[in-house]
């Protein structure tokens, strides 16, 4: 076991445990907390795969962005005295059976499937390729993702605004 | 060694995990939660293809813009429910069945 092996397995076991509490916490607060450590794994896998970059990316959007945002919510429209969210056991096992058959499913599509997987290729700096790939090729959508960043700023703080 | 195919058994658990989040949550959020965990599967699944097919950095690009826009839909997302709440006073999705404000 090299220290790649170590590092993937820890943060694929990391990912998943956590995201299993999101699927089936019956506190929603605790959910919220457990998506903080499922978006920490996924950052760590990207930086297993050398996309340092995305890595970056995941930490400070995901966990600093989205999740503060998912968080503020929950703590604006719960009561938290009892905040359990009802989920009983049958939604539970709904929830299970959903998962194996989705599972057996990809495992049905994938098992036979051919990829052209050679060792991973690091062709140099990651920021650097990254950057200049949005400076040349993807420079419409990189404009038009800003600019809908913008409108999503402003209808999200006019819709949840205090009609006067 | 670590392959393309440990990556993408962790995405399809990770996306697996998130479609039953969004089917069995009566919570609003918690079904932002489970939106949240399948594009964080789609993403990993196109770095782990881009780094091991290709020497271009083309599905980092994609992963990218797929953060960017999960944000962008999550503070658009988290303004209607807490708007929802504050007209129904309660955030789940069962109760949002009328359409006059």
């Amino acid at each position: 076991m090299n220290w790649e092996s170590v590092v993937f397995y820890l943060a694929a076991a990391l990912t998943i445990g956590s995201a299993m509490v999101v699927t089936f916490s019956r506190r929603l607060i605790v959910a919220g907390f457990a998506l903080l450590a499922t978006f920490g794994g996924v950052a760590i896998l990207y930086g297993v795969l050398g996309a340092s970059f995305i890595s970056g990316a995941q930490l400070l959007l995901y966990i600093g962005g989205v999740l503060v945002l998912l968080l503020f919510a929950i703590v604006l429209t719960q009561d938290m005295e009892h905040a359990r969210i009802s989920m009983s056991g049958a939604q539970r096992f709904l929830g299970l059976l959903l998962v194996a058959v989705t599972l057996v499913l990809f495992y049905i599509v994938l098992k036979d499937a051919l990829w052209l997987a050679k060792a991973p290729v690091y062709a140099g700096p990651d920021p650097k390729g990254v950057g200049s790939l949005f400076m040349s090729d993807y420079i419409l959508p990189f404009e038009a993702v800003s600019v809908l960043l913008l409108i999503a700023l402003v209808g999200a703080g006019y819709m949840a605004r205090r009609k006067t | 060694m670590i392959g393309l195919t440990h990556y993408v058994v962790v995405s399809v658990v990770l996306f697996a995990l998130g479609l039953a989040t969004v089917m069995i949550r009566k919570n609003a959020i918690a079904v932002l939660m489970g939106i949240e965990l399948i594009l964080n599967a789609s993403a990993l699944n196109f770095v782990a293809f881009s780094r091991f097919n290709t020497a271009s950095m083309r599905g980092e690009i994609t992963a990218l813009f797929v953060i960017v826009l999960a944000v962008a839909e999550a503070a658009v997302a988290l303004a209607i429910v807490l708007n929802f709440y504050k007209q129904i006073g309660s955030a789940n999705v069962d109760e949002a069945d009328i359409m006059k404000g």
